[in-house]
């Protein structure tokens, strides 16, 4: 059964995505997509017993990053809306070299050897057992991290105001 | 159980999507989405092989990135706005002051 639910929410994500790729001309689209990709994330997040780190997925792209989105999609209405590939035959054998780099690390995941899927303990993925690794072994992480939103939110002012002349 | 094979190749599919995005794409709010998507993708793996070994650091890590996801949106979106005001388009083309 979660199996089955995987796979139907794979084939969601990877829909949202491609659909986001291929509607450069309409953003609203594009972002709506975005969007239902990552709820459908947030629902393998909830498959793999990682409730709390899929709650905050579907908050925050669910939530603050479509509103976001939206908003910046409708105030930034550009004079042309800027369409098709960047079409330089340089990029074009970029993005072919990539997708086969990408292509050959694929197989090399698909055959590496993996261990047994361990058992979990009670409690696994808890906001308890988080918050307990989160302010002990990984205090100092937790400690750069509110550094980092503190000067995201600084900086974000910072670029965004009007300028006073 | 999931195979966790499935979940790290569907991880490296959505991150080749994004990364094929960001290279063909011209409008800067998709890119953002694209890297966004990338950085989804990396979550993704985090979260699985935390599951494959029982061990919760994994999902630490992965709220942690969570975080580091929306400041970066958060100075993307910044970024894209001063972008716009200077010229009325969302084309990463015109942004060529820093080429050669």
């Amino acid at each position: 059964m979660t199996e089955i639910l995987f796979y139907g929410f794979a084939a969601l994500v990877l829909v949202g995505a491609i659909g986001m790729l291929f509607n450069e001309r309409n953003v609203a689209v594009a972002g709506f997509s975005f969007v239902g990709s990552m709820v459908a994330i947030g629902a393998i997040y909830v498959l793999l017993d990682a409730v709390f780190v899929a709650a905050l997925q579907v908050v925050f792209h669910a939530g603050a990053l479509a509103v976001v989105l939206a908003l910046a999609g409708t105030m930034l209405e550009p004079r042309r809306a800027p369409v098709g590939s960047a079409g330089r035959l340089g990029t074009s054998v970029m993005a072919g070299v990539i997708a086969l780099l990408g292509f050959a690390a694929l197989a090399q995941l698909l055959s590496a050897g993996y261990p047994e899927i361990a058992e979990i303990p009670e409690g696994f993925g808890s906001v308890r057992s988080l918050g307990q690794l989160l302010l002990s072994d990984s205090v100092l992480a937790f400690e750069f991290v509110a550094l980092l939103l503190l000067s995201v939110s600084v900086g974000v002012v910072v670029l965004a105001r009007q300028e006073a002349d | 159980m999931i195979p966790i094979e499935h979940v790290v190749v569907f991880a490296g599919l959505l991150f080749v999507i994004g990364a094929a995005g960001v290279i063909i794409r011209r409008n800067a709010l998709i890119l953002l989405m694209c890297v966004q998507l990338m950085m989804a993708a990396s979550t993704l793996v985090l979260v699985a092989f935390a599951r494959l070994h029982g061990e919760p650091h994994g999902q630490v890590l992965a709220v942690l990135a969570i975080v580091v996801m929306a400041a970066q949106a958060a100075i993307g979106l910044g970024v894209l706005v001063a972008f716009f005001r200077g010229r009325e388009t969302l084309d990463v083309e015109e942004a060529r002051e820093l080429k050669w």
